[in-house]
Formats: C-alpha cells, sequence, structure tokens
C-alpha cells in the first residue's frame, strides 16, 4: 500500500529482503501498552519496597545501631532500582523475544538491525538508555514523524529499524456446515474448479472469515453476490435446491482445497517393472 | 520474506493512524487550506457580534434609561442567525476535508472545489448532524450523572463517607463514567463520513449510519482515539513551550529580586512583559496548532469509515472479472 514506507534490505549473501517500517501509528500504540504494563511493575515494585524500607527500618530501630544514613541509601536504591526497571523492562524483552516487547507484539512489530539481522544486547541497551532523550520534549516522535527510515536517536546509534512484522495467515477457523461438505464432494464432478485462481480463493476465506462481523443485511447481500459470481467462474449449470448461497461458498472453499492437497499429492511410483 | 499488508485485509489499528499520517501529508496544503477556513467561519460570529455587544455597553453606560437596549437585541439575533450559518459552514468544510480523503483511499480522488460543490446543498445537515449527537451526548451524561449521584448517597449512607470502600467505589464509578462516555463519542466518533461521503443522506441517518458502521468494532475505534489523540499532544506541548519557557524566566527573574519582586519595578516589569508575551504566544500558536491538527482527524475518520465499510459490509470484496 502506498501509504507505508518500505525498506529494501540486502544481506551479505545478496539476498534482498523487503520489510515495511512500522510507522508511528504502531510504534506509538506499542508504547501505550508497554507504559501501562511498566507503570503495572512499577507500582508493584513500589508496594514491596514500602513493605521492605519500613519493615528494615523498624528492624534497625530495634538496635541501637546509629542508622541515620540508612533513608538516604534506600532512597538512593529506589532510585536506582526505578531507573533499572524502566530501562532493564526494554532491553530483557527486546533481546528475549528478538525485538519484541509485550507492546511490540500486540502492535505486530518488531525491532532488528539495519542488516535485517536479530538484535543483540548491545543494540537493546543503547535503544533503551536514549529513550529518555526521546521522550524529552518528543524529540523522538518528531524524528519518527519525518524521517525517511523512521529512526528515533535511539534507533540511529544502535543501528536499528522497527518494522512490520509479517502476519502469519489467520488460522481459519471457520464453521463450515455439514450440507457444504456433503456438496463439496459432489462439485469437482458437477463443475470446472480449475477455472479457479488463488486469488479467488483468497478472496472467499477472506469472506469467510469477515462474515461474523458483517452486517446482517449487508452479509446476505454480499453473499448471495459472491455466490452468484462464483457460480458463473465455474460454470456450474444448477446449483441444488434449497442450498444457502453461505452453505455453497462453503463448499466451494472446500472442494478448492481438497483439490489443491490432491494435486500436490507426489506421483505414484510403480510397484513392479516391466522389462518389455 | 516479509510482504506488505495485503490490500483486501482490513488495516490494523496502528496501521489506521499511521496511514491517516500519511494521507495528511500526501494532501498537506490542501488539507490545511480547508482546515484553515473551517478555523476562520468559526471566528465569524464573535467578530461581528462583539462590536455590537460593545456599542450596547457603551450606550448603556452614556445614557441613564436602558439606550443600550437595541444594541444588545441586535447583538442577540446576529449572533443567533451567525452561528448557525457559519457553525454550518464549519461543519461543512471539516467533512469536506472527510470527503476529499476518502476519494483519495478508494482511488476516486476529486478536486476541492468540486468537493465543496457537492456538499455546500446539504451544508446545514453536517450541523444539525452535529447537533443531534452533541444532544445524545448530553442526555447520556445527565443519565450516568443521575446514577453516579445516587451510588454516591448511597454509599456515604452505607460506609460513612471518610470509609476508604467508599473512595473505592467512588473511583471505580469516575472512571467507569468516563469510559461510557468515551463509548459513546466512539460510537458517533464518524458521524459527518457519510453524509459527505454517501449520496441522498439525511442528518438522523448519518448518525444511525455512524451507530452502525462502528457496531462490535467500537473498543478498536476507542483505541485508534486514544493513539490518534496521543500524537497530537506532542504539537499542542510545542504549542504551549513559550508559556513554560515565560514561566520559567519569570521565575528566575523574582529570584533575582531576592523574592521582592514588587520593590524593584525594572525587574517587574521584564517579568511581567515575559509572561504576558508567553501567554500570547502560546495562545497563538494554540489556535495554529488546532488548525493542524483538524485535518488529522478527519483523514482518521475517513480511514476509520472505509475500514469498517469493509468489515462490516464488504467494500471491495469481489470476485475479480477476467471476462475483460
Amino acid at each position: 500500500m502506498r501509504f507505508f514506507n518500505r525498506v529494501s534490505l540486502s544481506t551479505p549473501e545478496s539476498v534482498e529482503l523487503d520489510f515495511t517500517l512500522a510507522g508511528l501509528g504502531n510504534r506509538t500504540y506499542a508504547l501505550l501498552i508497554d507504559y501501562h504494563i511498566l507503570l503495572a511493575i512499577l507500582v508493584g515494585f513500589w508496594v514491596l519496597w514500602s513493605i521492605f524500607s519500613i519493615g528494615l527500618l523498624s528492624v534497625l530501630s530495634s538496635t541501637n545501631a546509629n542508622y541515620s544514613a540508612a533513608p538516604i541509601w534506600l532512597a538512593a536504591i529506589f532510585i536506582l532500582l526505578n531507573f533499572a526497571i524502566y530501562t532493564g523492562y526494554f532491553i530483557a524483552f527486546e533481546v528475549a523475544w528478538r525485538g519484541q516487547t509485550p507492546g511490540k507484539r500486540i502492535a505486530h512489530i518488531r525491532v532488528i538491525q539495519d542488516d535485517g539481522k536479530p538484535i543483540r544486547l548491545p543494540q537493546a541497551t543503547l535503544r533503551s538508555l536514549l529513550r529518555s532523550i526521546d521522550d524529552l520534549l518528543f524529540i523522538g516522535f518528531f524524528l519518527i514523524l519525518f524521517g525517511k527510515r523512521e529512526k528515533r536517536i535511539g534507533d540511529w546509534v544502535a543501528g536499528t529499524l522497527v518494522v512490520q512484522e509479517n502476519r502469519p495467515d489467520r488460522k481459519a477457523v471457520l464453521v463450515i456446515s455439514d450440507a457444504a461438505k456433503e456438496l463439496a464432494a459432489k462439485l469437482p464432478d458437477m463443475s470446472d474448479m480449475n477455472q479457479l485462481l488463488p486469488d479467488d480463493f483468497a478472496i472467499l476465506r477472506e469472506y469467510l472469515q469477515r462474515r461474523n462481523g458483517m452486517a446482517s443485511n449487508a452479509r446476505t447481500e454480499l453473499s448471495l453476490q459472491l455466490a452468484q459470481q462464483l457460480r458463473g467462474l465455474i460454470a456450474l449449470e444448477s446449483v441444488p435446491p434449497n442450498t444457502t448461497s453461505d452453505q455453497f461458498l462453503e463448499a466451494v472453499y472446500i472442494a478448492y482445497q481438497q483439490q489443491a492437497t490432491q494435486q500436490r499429492r507426489p506421483a505414484q511410483f510403480p510397484t513392479t517393472y516391466d522389462d518389455a | 520474506m516479509a510482504k506488505s499488508p495485503s490490500p483486501i485485509q482490513p488495516l490494523s489499528l496502528g496501521n489506521v493512524v499511521s496511514a491517516a499520517i500519511r494521507l495528511y501529508g500526501n494532501h498537506l496544503k490542501q488539507y490545511l487550506g480547508i482546515a484553515a477556513i473551517a478555523s476562520l467561519w468559526l471566528l465569524v460570529p464573535y467578530l461581528v457580534v462583539l462590536p455590537f455587544v460593545f456599542l450596547g455597553i457603551g450606550a448603556a453606560a452614556s445614557s441613564s434609561r436602558g439606550g443600550g437596549g437595541l444594541f444588545f437585541l441586535l447583538a442577540i439575533v446576529l449572533g443567533i442567525g451567525l452561528f448557525i450559518y457559519c457553525g454550518a459552514k464549519t461543519s461543512m468544510n471539516t467533512g469536506l476535508i472527510s470527503r476529499l480523503a476518502y476519494g483519495e483511499l478508494v482511488e476516486q480522488p476529486e478536486t476541492t472545489s468540486a468537493g465543496r460543490e457537492r456538499l455546500k446543498p446539504i451544508m446545514f445537515r453536517f450541523l444539525i448532524a452535529q447537533v443531534w449527537v452533541g444532544l445524545l451526548l448530553f442526555a447520556i451524561g445527565l443519565g450516568i450523572a443521575l446514577v453516579r449521584g445516587i451510588v454516591t448517597t448511597g454509599a456515604t449512607a452505607a460506609f460513612g463517607r471518610q470509609s476508604a470502600l467508599t473512595a473505592l467505589i467512588l473511583f471505580i464509578f469516575a472512571i467507569a463514567d468516563l469510559i461510557i462516555r468515551l463509548w459513546f463519542q466512539a460510537r458517533w466518533f464518524i458521524v459527518e463520513v457519510p453524509l459527505a461521503v454517501e449520496a441522498n443522506v439525511t442528518s438522523t441517518e448519518t448518525v444511525g449510519r455512524s451507530w452502525n458502521l462502528t457496531q462490535g468494532y467500537t473498543w478498536r475505534v476507542l483505541a485508534i482515539m486514544a493513539v490518534a489523540g496521543l500524537i497530537t499532544l506532542p504539537v499542542y506541548a510545542v504549542a504551549g513551550a513559550p508559556l513554560i519557557f515565560a514561566f520559567v524566566s519569570a521565575a528566575t527573574t523574582a529570584a533575582q529580586s531576592g523574592g521582592r519582586l514588587g520593590g524593584n519595578p525594572f525587574l517587574f516589569q521584564q517579568a511581567a512583559t515575559g509572561l504576558f508575551g508567553g501567554f500570547a504566544l502560546s495562545f497563538l500558536l494554540f489556535l495554529v496548532a488546532s488548525v493542524f491538527v483538524i485535518p488529522f482527524w478527519q483523514t482518521v475518520k475517513s480511514i476509520i469509515y472505509l475500514d469498517l465499510r469493509s468489515r462490516r459490509e464488504g467494500l471491495g470484496l469481489q470476485f475479480r472479472d477476467r471476462r475483460s
């Protein structure tokens, strides 16, 4: 689509890799989620630390030692740990999950190095440490918005890109009716299934996946339309009576799948050889 | 190998916002111009009515016998008429941006003047649709406030005013209040787009259309609104920078005087002019920022509209015609 920045990388083995850059929307969404999770973790840490400090101070007060320096130490360690959690959250996830944090996973984006390799600890650390500067005065935001490769300061210094993930094809959890399965068995004989291209199959599957979210009158209309078009495409003369357009579409879907798997089966080797 | 998002699949949440930014960027001057016109129309009623108000005050002050009455009457009559007419103009122009953006999305682009010609006859429907939505949201807000009032009195009666349980209940209801309001705003978020894009739609029909299209996808629209809102924040932050700078410099000037700014006329003047300048500059920048932000929201709405139509009505889901 012409609305997304694309990047083409050449690996050392001269393989061309095409990526779509993540875009400001996805990165903001991921950041929103990440900051919420981070906040939850930090609040949990604050509660635990409070319990710990109060406990420690009460233990110290029961002894006779001079612990006037203790609160200052506690405060200093508290600040340090806060920073460690804030920075460590991103480093840990980006290294462990190969460039994804929980937010990035939900937004389907990933951090990679400039040459397409997955990011390692040095890059993740640099990115995370420079996050504070990028958040200051929204410098990072404007750099992503106007930059050609959508890099913020952390990305420039660490040599990383944030790209959209290749969405694996959604598992087709489709509800196929029994009537459709019966019809599917008969279809190859009744019609010319070879006329169907993979593109048509994709559209068919798209409809079957989307239909539950559709408005009911639009759905019936579209179902009828697609069924009529499909009937014309595969030159089916007569549809069995009492078949709804949805059932017909499901049947064609199943029949196409069966036909495709049959074609992929390897040729059978002869078990005997004729010497003649 | 990674592929770009498939054209027949609906857009993901973040991609809606990214696409809106690109779409806006591709037509920056055009959309910004329309947004500027819309904002100017918003100013017109004030510019016309205010002189009459001042004249009225002047007349009332100078004469002893209600001499300003005529001016005030004129101000009210003109005001109402202008608010309606200029409000319609503003709404129509923002709707125009959505129409043009939608044209780009479905690859049937239109010029600004052609779009305006189409929308001028139904100018007032935009205003009426906004008024409808405003009334609906107001009624809903009243209902929520009523429920909250009952709950508040009930909780205080049951658990006492200082109780932590009361505070918790009130807190939960405050959040629920906000979320419910936002949820309803999301349902009518794209109210002007059907009016701008489809033919023969009345103002009530477009309200219903927005309601129908967002059915089942409200949380998605809400999330898009949140992400888009977050993205507009830095723009406003930049606008507010002079104000913050002015405050900081005023504070340092006060520190310079040793806490006795009033007794030091030179430093006081410096601080005051700095503050005033900061306020004025920030105010202007906020106005400019608002004009910049309007087309972004309108393109977001257009993309949401197209996305919802393909999800809810299967727009664009057709077999390729190979007989041509």
